[in-house]
């Protein structure tokens, strides 16, 4: 018996150097991955102020490392009704003009609340990873709640920027503020 | 349907594997959530286990990052020992309460060549140039993380960071809401205990207050006598952090602790028998205060005023040391046209020492120092460029620190390094910088009685050699030591699990510390023989590290680092009179949470053979192998059990030989209990 189990060991773990994910955790998907579609969903359910300067991309910014970066090229020139997403890696935290929507992943707490300051009322969709981003001036917070996104929306910041978010969405969201 | 998954998952590895330098090869799941409707992805369950192994350290340097995380599943229960966690760091126990760490190479109880900063205050003692280990403690469980730099980091931190920079940093106190209860005790760490509080003062301020205490046994000499060794502590302090205005942000802290410290010393003496061994206990104590007011102008400039005072006393069996020392530093972060980040700032550091030598109750005495006060400034300013060459792909950072302080008066610090990203997953990066260790109080102003050797009887009696004592002497004219360092380092994900960080360097030291013999002279019977400070010694080092993070499974994870380092000293002037740090280093770490509520830790640990030097003579410390097992439970949201395992491979082994006093200490195999309760 002992002999045979010694026989399958190495097999066994081969199997389990190449099985990445327990059994009972076969449903579940990498975060930054999910968070990139999700963010990807939320840019189709907003309208922008006719008014935006917008031409045949959607530019979506994004502040974050290599990891986060990654997970948004899957999402680089995708589809949005008639337009395509464009995805811009910021490096710095200057022009801002230059995007419809601005993806933080995270940024220290002052600075973030500058980013605010800075892009306020502008038609800028702002989505970050948490529920104090919503909070303290973002539109979309995305909050890992025990293993699943919570999908925070700040509707006040929203429509200050004259952004629409369409109702199927935030049927799904977290309202802050009126 | 399954088995096909798993091919390709497979497949998808190997091929990630093979291609190590082809751009990143998109796996599996990546479009399953594309496909995905936003209700599903909101119901998906959502991991994010790689991330550790996949984020690579954007630095154009030797960083490595201990996190919270890493410091509770090693187990660690002290500073230094969770340095061991780091590529590329020598640490090495001496006793209970002693340890020796540096970076790159010459370590010894007063490394010298690395700078330790604890929320922004600098632990590096003027009086030795170096760390009392045993005095710097934080509330572990309150670290946010520990950032080691290796290789210079003087251009921003300052003098005496020529072969690293340690970084501790807490949490805010945002973050250390609500009670955290932590006890437990064992062998080694006999009973320990911290508890902390954390509240909210009003609508934008945060605080916490801790206490810790702890009693650590003692371990065992060679000759297998209890080495006497063990030492308590008790600890407290507080943080408030106030968001003053959507600009401005305060943050107040301060520690203050006391600590008993056992320890068998030996020391020589002119008078028969010419040497004595001692129980010592001495006591420190000492304190801290510090205030960071942070203004934020926009999303890219910003400036930082801070100040700080920190205070201790020690007494030793041979020596008294006391500072006090004052520290203002303004920094300001700014924008400039289109792609320069620039960062400069200004420091002002007053120190007062008093510094005596202490007699023994036998009337001996090894140590005296002339002057017994000073008072000491240090000037310093620093500017630095980031430029952006080729945006998201070239960086070049160009600065300087200049400074005076009043041991060796000015010093320019220059660094120049470069950055690659030709692709998200690859960083490259070189530099070469220039760095000092500025002369320390004892090396310009001490004398210290180091060996005696006993009268020998000639041949024909009754004539004898008359006992000849060595005394180490401090020179005012010391200067400071110089080192030129050239580094290279490559990041990558390997794949969607496993990164790797390989780092080489080079390092050119000048002005290194050698003990010249003097003139004799005959004093009372004995021939006193001085050793005297110069700066005549040259060498170089040069060597890799190598770190890397594979999430093998979503529940199991491994750290290794692997460190080599060669030292080579100028031998022309005779024998260097400088330990020489282990060639190799391995650390093997696996991290095990196979149940949410379960953690299964081991730590391997092999390091070389560690040569020593000292009054001891020189010796080659027995390289030696090691391991620690964690394993902890949590059976109740908030409270978690954890037993600890601690230097398990022997009853007993060696890692340092001081320098002077403390008599060889082999570090006992320990083992010890925790339950930590946060509610």
């Amino acid at each position: 018996m002992s002999k045979r189990v010694g026989k399958y060991l190495p097999l066994l773990a081969l199997g389990l150097l190449f099985n990445t994910r327990l059994p009972t955790q076969a449903q579940s998907l990498e975060e930054q991955t999910v968070l990139a579609a999700l963010a990807l969903n939320i840019v189709r359910f907003t309208t922008w102020p006719s008014e935006t300067p917008m031409k045949e991309t959607i530019d979506f910014c994004v502040i974050g490392d290599n990891v986060i970066q990654q997970s948004f090229t899957d999402i680089d020139h995708k589809p949005v009704g008639a337009k395509t997403l464009h995805i811009i890696n910021l490096s710095r935290l200057r022009n801002f003009e230059d995007c419809h929507v601005l993806y933080v992943s995270e940024l220290k707490q002052n600075i973030l609340l500058q980013v605010f300051a800075e892009i306020k009322k502008r038609p800028l969709l702002t989505i970050g990873e948490s529920y104090d981003f919503a909070a303290q001036g973002g539109m979309v917070g995305l909050e890992n709640v025990n293993g699943k996104i919570t999908l925070h929306v700040n509707l006040t910041a929203a429509h200050e920027s004259n952004l629409n978010i369409s109702a199927r969405l935030l049927k799904l969201a977290k309202i802050i503020g009126n | 349907m399954k088995n096909n998954n798993k091919k390709t998952a497979i497949s998808c590895h190997l091929f990630s594997a093979i291609l190590l330098f082809s751009p990143w090869v998109s796996c599996e799941e990546q479009n399953e959530a594309l496909n995905l409707s936003v209700e599903d992805l909101l119901n998906v369950e959502v991991t994010s286990v790689a991330k550790k192994a996949q984020s690579l350290n954007d630095a154009p340097a030797a960083a490595f990052v201990i996190s919270n995380e890493d410091i509770k599943r090693s187990g660690a229960t002290s500073i230094p020992d969770a340095l061991r966690l780091a590529p590329g760091l020598d640490v090495a126990k001496i006793d209970a309460n002693k340890w020796a760490v540096s970076s790159r190479g010459f370590n010894g109880r007063f490394a010298n060549k690395l700078l330790v900063l604890i929320d922004g205050r600098n632990a590096y003692t003027r009086s030795f140039a170096g760390v009392y280990w045993e005095n710097q403690d934080v509330m572990m469980e309150d670290i946010d993380r520990i950032e080691v730099i290796r290789g210079p980091g003087a251009a921003l931190w300052g003098a005496n960071a020529v072969n690293g920079v340690i970084n501790i940093i807490t949490k805010h106190s945002a973050e250390t809401q609500g009670a955290s209860l932590n006890v437990g005790g064992g062998t080694k760490e006999q009973d320990f205990g911290s508890f902390r509080y954390g509240a909210k003062l009003s609508e934008n301020t945060t605080a916490r207050a801790y206490v810790k205490g702890f009693n650590r046994s003692d371990n065992t000499h060679l000759s297998g006598d209890k080495a006497g060794d063990d030492w308590d502590k008790v600890q407290g302090g507080f943080r408030m952090d106030a968001q003053i205005s959507s600009r401005d942000a305060l943050t107040t802290q301060g520690d203050i602790y006391q600590t008993q410290v056992n320890q068998s010393s030996y020391y020589p003496q002119i008078t028969p028998l010419f040497q004595f061994t001692g129980k010592d206990t001495n006591s420190a104590s000492g304190g801290n205060v510090l205030s960071r007011l942070q203004h934020t102008f926009s999303p890219t400039s910003d400036y930082s005023l801070q100040f700080y005072y920190d205070t201790y006393t020690r007494d030793e069996g041979p020596y008294h040391d006391s500072r006090n020392t004052l520290d203002l530093d303004f920094q300001h972060r700014f924008a400039l046209l289109d792609r320069h980040e620039l960062i400069w700032g200004l420091g002002y550091r007053f120190g007062h020492d008093h510094i005596v030598g202490n007699v023994f109750p036998n009337g001996s005495s090894v140590f005296t120092i002339n002057p017994v006060s000073v008072n000491d400034q240090l000037y310093s300013s620093f500017i630095q460029d980031e430029l952006t060459l080729i945006d998201n792909k070239l960086w070049l950072t160009l600065g300087s620190r200049f400074e005076h302080n009043d041991y060796s008066g000015f010093e320019g610090q220059p660094s120049a390094r470069v950055m690659w990203a030709p692709h998200n997953q690859h960083r490259l990066w070189a530099g070469v910088s220039r760095a000092v260790r500025t002369p320390s109080r004892v090396e310009q102003d001490f004398n210290l009685l180091s060996s005696v050797t006993p009268p020998q009887a000639l041949p024909f009696p009754p004539f004898g050699s008359p006992p000849i004592a060595v005394t180490v002497q401090g020179n005012p004219d010391y200067r400071s030591e110089q080192v030129i360092t050239y580094e290279a380092g490559y990041r990558t994900t390997l794949t969607q699990t496993m990164s790797l960080d390989v780092t080489g360097f080079y390092n050119d030291y000048r002005d290194l510390r050698y003990p010249l013999p003097g003139t004799p002279s005959f004093n009372a019977g004995s021939i006193i023989q001085p050793l005297i400070f110069t700066n005549q010694l040259q060498g170089k080092t040069y060597g890799v590290e190598i770190a890397t993070i594979w999430q093998m499974l979503d529940w199991w994870r491994w750290d290794a680092n692997y460190s080599w380092l060669h030292t080579q000293f100028d031998n022309s002037i005779g024998n260097p009179q400088t330990g020489i740090s282990p060639k190799q280093r391995v650390s093997l770490r696996g991290a095990l949470s196979p149940r949410r509520d379960i953690d299964l830790d081991f730590w391997l640990r092999y390091v070389d053979t560690n040569f020593t030097v000292g009054t001891f003579g020189n010796t080659s410390v027995k390289g030696y192998v090691t391991f620690d097992l964690r394993v902890a439970w949590r059976p109740y949201a908030g409270i978690e059990l954890a037993l600890v395992g601690q230097n398990l491979a022997a009853q007993k082994h060696l890692e340092y030989i001081q320098e002077n006093q403390t008599l060889p200490t082999a570090i006992d195999r320990g083992m010890y209990g925790k339950i930590s309760w946060s509610f």
